[in-house]
């Protein structure tokens, strides 16, 4: 997150560190097994985050992975410090933190299986994105895979434009709060000028504006008002790595790097002009005018195979929140069922093993499936269609191929380490430390599914409580006392009736426990 | 239009340049005068070209003004080469094209009222940047003004993507040609494509593809696969002639500096943004997605009192293609009348004087005149019992100021000069050598407006012989000559005419529609 210049802004205005999905070891190592590697098993490996924050990002996985090693390097004391603060809150022992520059950094850290720099590398200067990539070079293991993110063209011209602006307008101001205000005066003035443009740039115009707006301070300030914010087209990030002794394995978002996904019908065009896989993912970001990239890196020595590969789905887990419209889907038919997913997009399919496999799927949810689990329960799925089906050799390669393109469209998310939550209620349940932890100065917790989730005020408020010692009888006395003390106060659909009996009290204990379960905040 | 590491390119397929109407110093000396500079005479100066190329924009002035010394340098031998015969053959005495690097330009070629340096400042890299602004310092005389063009940001973002794609479609090392039609293919490739998924982006993008697909090839060629191509936002290129000693007098295209063509709303928010005329016009060019700037500079020492008013009209001539949004606009009365302009703008006044003005102007297009000479016109239309009606200081006045909203709008052009073309056909009609020269090569031709026109066969054949000793007899006898060897065929009702009445029938008709239109082209000196 930072290199020397701009330390004392992020001590000021510290970034927002959450946890990035997407660069969790357990994530990139699925994603490089399916491209061929053999990664080191995530849950015992070394994890290296390069401006690692407030160790938004990396304390979660230190937390959950306690066999892995963590090493944290950031340029802030300010947010180092805070780092430390929740690292000693709970007492870990597996995570290191270092306040240092990358630019500092030499070969006394050992190697790692994986390195994240997210967030990073746009946002330095030219000499420190080439340490950036030297140091993943040298200090990554023969399998290792680092995750790097940055700004690319030609999504970031138009952002650029308001950057440069902004910055402008707000250099002369003394404080970063007082720049931040600058920015957000002139961007809403621009806003208001380019509404009376009826032309396509005009609208392009405000929607940029408005989604700078809506972005919290901490990332509008870092990100638009930085003196260093250099985006790159995604070509020449692949050629510098390359000269760094690295190449592409892939992007840390598969759906991404196929343009079936971007531009339906267009693949077969732009492969006429071109089979090279990065000139084909550069067109694509231009047609979709993309302006960030997750980009997997791996050793020069490794022949990575730009496909998804079937033969490794074993020993891989798989995950959708798949949700049926109506009763459960028929599995006899090719009659079409529709499922909801990912908060509102659906999707349509006919085949009955895509069916399955989708149903599957979403009934496990939030916790991921085995390969071989959810090729068994499919396969018992279809078997209950009667004689005539195929045999199970046949079942599993067509699962297998919907697995992977499930995979390819994003429609599924891969993991490579079993899930470590628990989606029944135990009569002791057991929230996780982290989330316990930040529930007390945050309604935001960090699950383990290394997602942020926002909790109710009573879910936040009895979070503290489930630490896996109390059962449910001791759970709803400290429930009535917390509403005694006024600490917490029942749902509006219970409290309507006034003072609440104690079957009703254990409905809504039961109600916030369900929640805390879908959540991914519960370890037992 | 070339420095060192490019110029091997240059001479492989050279950029099609033409005259540029923007950089007249007539054109220039208008909008000096507009911001309160008294820059030297246009018809009595001496003018640098930087990347002039074969001279397609320096020739055709030197042609206009023989009392000027004109001096223009190129990288590319070849185009040089092609510049000086041409020059020789329109036995021009007052111009001078060498072949130079921008680097080795020093003190010895002396010193100029004004520097064109056009379609270079973005192909050049930063240090040879520096070098031709260096040069449009020390090489510009104290009331003199330098003309740069260059591309844009956020303009040039859309462009910038293409070229990213087009450039590296076909190896480097392939010849320009090649690489050019790789280009076409992948642009026609990238629009049906982007086709097939509608979106504000792809219609952006879209657009500047079709851009791109209907440039010539040269002009592709140099805009999207040049190694160095160097967009900049505004207000960087005006701190950047700060540091050698310039300030931003105007653009060449004066109307793009008034924010109140966005009306009131928006004049108000950007005038709250900016502190001056830079952040302003850059706040604008945000606000249009403005690719490309044709700006003129001066010396940091003038002051430049910029508040405009009508008395800065004064001893400029004016000129408006305009037309009456009615048929038969009614001058007399305090009706409301509306006047289009090029841009599809309209102006529209119930002033007696303003109309009459604005229907004059119209009028006579392409012919530019005095304000005084403009009052005196509106005063005759304005007649109603033979003798032109008294106009008092008050409505000149306000004409004045409406023809500034005018200016700011983009309805009416500025220059310094009287026109030096006639409007009518003259018994013995005559064009510049230049022309005639030109009208023999296959080559764009250039008006006194310093405009490349395109003229039908049968109008060029005649522009040839228009020397001011033929009448149009004679000229009927050297059409039909020419339709006799065959250099051009007359089509009657479709099929090629012969020999015979009907021809000649045709063909008179022929010289006296083409005279009309050489003459409507600015083409005709006499």
């Amino acid at each position: 997150m930072n290199n020397l210049a701009t330390s004392n802004a992020y001590d000021e205005v510290p970034f927002p560190s959450q946890p990035v999905g997407y660069s969790h070891p357990a994530r990139i190592g699925a994603i490089a097994t399916l491209f061929g590697m053999q990664p080191q098993a995530a849950n015992r490996s070394r994890v290296l985050e390069l401006g690692c924050a407030t160790g938004g990002n990396l304390v979660p996985m230190a937390e959950r992975f306690p066999d892995g090693t963590f090493v944290g390097v950031d340029y802030s004391r300010v947010q180092i410090d805070a780092a430390r603060r929740v690292s000693k809150g709970l007492g870990l022992t597996n995570l290191e933190l270092l306040h240092a520059s990358i630019a500092d950094l030499g070969d006394e850290l050992g190697k790692f299986d994986y390195i994240v720099c997210h967030g990073v590398y746009s946002w330095v200067s030219r000499d420190l994105q080439h340490k950036i990539l030297e140091f993943c070079r040298a200090a990554l293991n023969p399998q290792g895979v680092a995750y790097v993110s940055y700004n690319v063209y030609p999504g970031w011209h138009l952002r650029s434009i308001f950057r440069r602006l902004m910055y402008e307008q707000a250099r002369q101001s003394a404080s970063a709060q007082q720049q931040m205000a600058e920015g957000r005066t002139l961007l809403e003035l621009l806003s208001k000028t380019v509404t009376r443009q009826g032309w396509p740039y005009g609208k392009i115009l405000k929607a940029e504006i408005d989604a700078i707006l809506n972005h919290q301070s901490g990332y509008l300030f870092h990100e638009y008002l930085e003196p260093d914010n250099e985006p790159i087209y995604f070509h020449e990030f692949d050629a510098r790595a390359a000269a760094a002794g690295l190449r592409y394995l892939g992007d840390a978002v598969p759906p991404s790097m196929f343009a079936v996904n971007a531009l339906p019908a267009s693949e077969s065009q732009l492969r006429r002009i071109t089979q090279d896989a990065i000139a084909l993912e550069q067109y694509w970001d231009v047609l979709k005018n993309r302006g960030f990239h997750q980009t997997l890196l791996c050793h020069r020595e490794i022949s990575p195979s730009g496909r998804l590969q079937p033969q490794r789905l074993e020993g891989l887990y798989f995950c959708g929140d798949f949700t049926p419209h109506g009763v459960a889907p028929d599995f006899k038919s090719s009659a079409p069922a529709t499922f909801t997913f990912r908060g509102g997009r659906t999707v349509t399919q006919r085949p009955p093993l895509v069916k399955a496999v989708l149903y599957h799927l979403g009934r496990q949810w939030p916790r991921g499936v085995a390969f071989d689990g959810l090729n068994d329960a499919v396969a018992n799925s279809i078997a209950a269609g009667g004689p005539g089906a195929d045999s199970p050799a046949v079942v599993r390669a067509q699962v297998v191929q919907i697995v992977i393109e499930a995979v390819a469209r994003g429609l599924i998310d891969p993991t490579s380490v079993p899930d470590d939550f628990v989606t029944s209620i135990s009569p002791r349940p057991a929230a996780s430390p982290l989330a316990r932890l930040q529930a007390e100065t945050s309604n935001k917790v960090t699950n383990r599914r290394h997602e942020n989730v926002e909790l109710d005020e009573g879910t936040r408020a009895m979070l503290r409580f489930i630490d896996g010692r109390h059962d449910h009888g001791v759970l709803l006395d400290e429930l009535v006392a917390a509403m005694a003390r006024g600490e917490v106060t029942a749902p509006p659909n219970f409290a309507a009736s006034g003072a609440l009996d104690p079957d009703t009290l254990a409905m809504v204990l039961k109600s916030w426990l369900t929640s805390m379960a879908n959540q991914a905040l519960l370890i037992a | 239009m070339t420095h060192s590491p490019a110029a091997k390119t240059y001479d492989e397929l050279p950029f099609p340049v033409q005259s540029l109407p923007q950089s007249r110093p007539d054109r220039m000396a208008a909008v000096a005068a507009l911001f309160g500079l008294e820059s030297p005479p246009a018809d009595r100066c001496r003018v640098l070209e930087l990347g002039c190329a074969a001279g397609g924009n320096l020739i055709p002035m030197a042609d206009r003004h023989p009392e000027c010394t004109f001096v223009g340098i190129d990288y590319s031998q070849v185009q040089v080469a092609a510049g000086q015969r041409f020059i020789e053959q329109a036995a021009l005495a007052n111009i001078e094209l060498l072949p130079m690097d921008i680097a080795d330009v020093g003190e010895g070629l002396g010193t100029f009222d004004y520097i064109v340096a056009h379609g270079l400042l973005s192909w050049v890299d930063p240090r040879m940047q520096e070098r031709i602004l260096e040069i449009c310092a020390s090489r510009l005389n104290r009331q003199g003004v330098a003309y740069v063009s260059y591309n844009t940001l956020p303009g040039w973002h859309h462009r910038g993507t293409i070229r990213e794609l087009v450039c590296r479609c076909a190896p480097p090392d392939d010849s320009p040609q090649h690489r050019v039609t790789a280009g076409r293919k992948l642009l026609q490739l990238l629009t049906s494509t982007l086709a097939l998924q509608p979106s504000p982006h792809g219609s952006l993008l879209a657009t500047e593809i079709d851009r791109a697909a209907r440039q010539p090839d040269g002009y592709l060629f140099h805009d999207y696969f040049e190694v160095d191509n160097y967009p900049l936002y505004f207000h960087q290129f005006v701190s950047r002639a700060a540091r050698h000693g310039l300030q931003y007098l105007g653009e060449s295209v004066t109307a793009t500096m008034f924010v109140s063509s966005f009306g009131p709303l928006i004049e108000e928010q950007v005038m709250r943004l900016s502190d001056d005329v830079v952040s302003a016009e850059q706040h604008l060019d945000v606000l249009r997605n403005r690719p490309f700037r044709q700006t003129l500079l001066c010396h940091q020492e003038i002051a430049l009192p910029r508040q405009l008013s009508p008395q800065r009209l004064q001893r400029l001539y004016v000129s408006g293609r305009l037309r009456p949004q009615n048929v038969r606009p009614d001058l007399q009365s305090s009706a409301v009348e509306g006047f289009i302009g090029p841009n599809g703008l309209t102006a529209s006044s119930p002033d007696p004087v303003v109309k009459a003005a604005l229907h004059h102007l119209g009028s006579v297009w392409p012919r530019g005149m005095t304000i005084d000479e403009l009052v005196a016109s509106a005063a005759t239309l304005l007649s109603t019992d033979g003798r032109p009606r008294e106009i008092p200081p008050n409505q000149r006045e306000a004409l004045g100021h409406n023809l500034v909203q005018c200016l700011a709008s983009g309805l009416i052009e500025l220059a310094s000069l009287p026109d030096s073309f006639v409007a009518s056909v003259s018994p013995q009609p005559r064009a510049s050598r230049l022309a005639r020269v030109q009208a023999r090569s296959a080559g764009s031709i250039t008006n006194l407006r310093h405009e490349s026109v395109a003229l039908d066969e049968a109008s060029r054949t005649i522009l040839q012989f228009l020397d001011g000793k033929r009448d149009h007899e004679a000229l009927l006898r050297e059409l039909v000559a020419a339709v006799d060897r065959g250099e051009i065929s007359i089509m009657v009702g479709g099929i090629p005419a012969t020999r015979g009445e009907a021809l000649s029938e045709v063909l008179t008709q022929t010289v006296h529609k083409s005279l009309n239109k050489l003459a409507a082209c600015a083409l005709l000196v006499a």
